[in-house]
């Protein structure tokens, strides 16, 4: 016990602050292990008087702690102090002191009631401060975004030649051996037609049957993966990189209305 | 060790008050200078620990500018949320300042004088970086370019933050404005230069040879790889409406460059804790029986180990500083901290999320300190180490101390009988 405080002194002098705040837990330590071996729970009934000398010995490495810790834990340090009442007499121990003595706390002296030095801290606690580091990292993502640039003006006559309307997807499957295609089965209000969509990445198939969705119809087909699709559907993209449909905001538009 | 009573000056880095105060400048400079502060206090030694706001600067004014507020606006809201988070953490300076205080302008004004009419400056007036739109001079934060150095294209005008080389604006590859991104034109304009390439070999000396057992190996790595790129005379003023004007004739509109007035504000604050308590700052910066201690992260290490000392020589009364056990970077959950995108564990946050647990945040960053490395702060780490090792080891240890005394001897310390070998162990 008397050796920690050099111990400890040394490596803040070589300004090792890693290494003295593991010897600080050192010297709790060899008090929590010198209880543990000693065990007084078992003896206090057969053999009070040695139960004496083992806590007469363990006060004297929580007195020691309570002085050793300050620089590290200040708090913690006048909580100790209060506990073991070791500053009523408006004595402090210095650290000179508890290296060089081995009676820090003297028989006949009474100390205080206990109290809880440290509280557990909760899985919950610590998942609250990583929700609110993942707020920041998404507030980030959206701000660093890059918003395209305007595309270049076009007239609209350009703009009247798409046929876009709402349809409602009916039957959705992932296109086999691929990471982003779903072939769809969309019921325009002309008719029902395959369309393959490029949003395996941001919707499970089964959660889609019956979402509004807005397609380009006279889009020229095209086969991908060796499926005609016959048709193109509008989609957003979002701040955390996923897709987003695009539909009316009223359930009232039927399949087949045009969008101008 | 604890031999006879020493006096110490401790300083902490001055921290730079365009936002609060985070984790990783607690782990790499408060709390260690607060522990080494403590423990020197406790071993019966004549102690001064000062820091204080850093409130100069171009970064200020940039943020000024963008909040549509003064500079004074900006480091009078963030000194005071500054000052009460460290007191509330416990943080035992003796005093904290601030560079706006009057007491540090007439200080630093009075060390340039002194320098000035000593000889000490070369006066030059050459082509500086200048930006036509904005009608002002490129200086520090105001100009972005890539590093001459490592070829970082995000290099500021005063030091590049990826290799930390420190240079003139001038040096820049590529540089442009960033106040508008124009690229910069030149004009002529006068500034005092510290002849930095005169105190190489004096550095070289005092440094790589000198403490080459003592200090820190990061820090002397860094000195020395400075020391062998050759060092450049470097301006202490600039051209700015923002910082302590600079006190001769014929420098109207230019003021001290933040990184000469800053570390002044170390014997400044000194003063200020001298008046107030009826003692006389002197020893403390000019005894050379006193040990001047820099606490700072790696970034600042060519201000504290080159340019202030070089400052400090060319005064000629100062002493020089023992040692400067400059930290390494702590990085949270895996990325860099950073204040401007927010990716950090703010110390004001920290106190209001955990009442009461000022030393469960002191010991995790302590127990896991970026010494030698640079090291990463985790929530899970944190727990652990609360969990783990202050609640199971040293709360345990003391709550069955306490709770036995009182069960068994009715809180009274008992008279111990006949030792065994175990208990003579474990006391001596």
């Amino acid at each position: 016990m008397n050796e920690f405080p050099a111990i400890i002194g040394g490596s803040i002098e070589r300004y090792r602050f890693r290494e003295a705040s593991q010897e600080l837990l050192n010297l709790a330590r060899l008090g929590n292990k010198y209880l543990a071996d000693e065990e007084p729970w078992k003896k206090i009934k057969e053999n009070p008087e040695r139960v004496k000398t083992i806590m007469y010995v363990a006060l004297q490495i929580a007195t020691s702690l309570s002085v050793v810790c300050e620089p590290f834990l200040p708090f913690t340090s006048i909580k100790l102090k209060g506990i073991l009442n070791v500053t009523s007499s408006g004595v402090e121990m210095s650290w000179k002191d508890v290296s060089e003595k081995t009676e820090l706390i003297v028989p006949n002296h009474k100390i205080g009631k206990p109290e809880l030095l440290f509280a557990k801290i909760e899985d919950s606690e610590v998942q609250a401060q990583l929700d609110k580091l993942e707020v920041t990292k998404l507030a980030n993502e959206a701000e660093n975004k890059v918003i395209e640039p305007q595309k270049e003006t076009i007239e609209f006559e350009d703009f009247s030649k798409l046929d876009i309307r709402v349809g409602t997807i009916l039957e959705a499957v992932k296109v086999p051996k691929t990471k982003k295609l779903l072939q769809l089965k969309v019921d325009v209000g002309i008719d029902t037609r395959t369309i393959v969509s490029g949003i395996a990445e941001s919707f499970n198939p089964e959660d889609i049957i019956g979402q509004k969705v807005t397609v380009v119809v006279n889009l020229a087909p095209r086969k991908l993966r060796g499926i005609e699709s016959q048709g193109m559907i509008l989609m957003a993209d979002t701040s955390d990189g996923k897709l987003a449909f695009i539909e009316p905001e009223n359930d009232s538009v039927s399949d087949g209305e045009q969008i101008s | 060790m604890m031999s006879t009573t020493k006096r110490y000056t401790i300083t902490a880095a001055l921290p730079y008050t365009n936002g609060p105060v985070h984790i990783g400048h607690l782990a790499g400079v408060y709390v260690p200078a607060d522990i080494y502060a403590r423990y020197l206090r406790n071993t019966g030694n004549d102690v001064v620990y000062v820091c204080g706001s850093d409130e100069h600067g171009v970064p200020i004014t940039i943020k000024a500018k963008k909040e549509g507020i003064t500079p004074q606006d900006v480091v009078d809201k963030y000194h005071a949320i500054i000052k009460k988070s460290f007191q509330d953490f416990g943080i035992s300076f003796d005093n904290y300042s601030r560079t706006t205080a009057k007491i540090h302008h007439k200080t630093a004004s009075e060390f340039f004088k002194k320098l000035y009419n000593e000889g000490k400056f070369i006066e030059e007036t050459s082509e500086q970086l200048f930006d036509e739109e904005a009608n002002q001079f490129l200086a520090d934060r105001f100009v972005i370019g890539t590093c001459p150095k490592c070829g970082n294209e995000e290099s500021y005008g005063d030091q590049c933050e990826k290799c930390g080389t420190s240079h003139n604006a001038t040096d820049l590859i590529n540089p442009k404005s960033a106040i508008t991104g124009n690229t910069p034109t030149t004009k002529v304009t006068k500034h005092w230069y510290l002849p930095l390439d005169k105190y190489e070999k004096w550095l070289r000396e005092w440094i790589v040879v000198g403490h080459k057992n003592d200090w820190k190996t990061n820090v002397l790595g860094q000195v020395k790889s400075w020391l062998d790129d050759g060092l450049k005379p470097r301006a202490v003023t600039r051209d700015l409406d923002w910082g302590i004007p600079v006190p001769i004739e014929g420098a109207e509109g230019k003021v001290l460059y933040v990184w000469f007035d800053a570390p002044i504000g170390y014997i400044s604050s000194t003063k200020e804790w001298a008046a107030r308590e009826g003692k006389d700052w002197e020893p403390y910066w000019k005894d050379k029986n006193t040990k001047l201690v820099h606490f700072i992260g790696k970034d600042n290490i060519v201000f504290h180990c080159i340019i202030f000392p070089a400052m400090l020589k060319a005064e000629g009364s100062y002493i020089l500083p023992e040692n400067v056990p400059a930290n390494e970077f702590l990085n949270l959950e895996g990325d860099k901290i950073s204040t401007s995108k927010n990716w950090a564990v703010w110390l004001h946050e920290y106190l209001e999320d955990f009442p009461e647990k000022q030393d469960v945040l002191r010991y995790a960053l302590t127990a896991n300190a970026p010494e030698t490395k640079d090291n990463d702060f985790t929530w899970k780490d944190f727990q652990a180490r609360n969990n783990n090792e202050l609640v199971a080891i040293f709360g345990n240890f003391i709550n069955r101390v306490v709770v036995l005394t009182n069960k068994y001897f009715d809180g009274i310390v008992p008279t111990p009988s006949e030792f065994t070998k175990v208990d003579t162990q474990t006391i001596y």
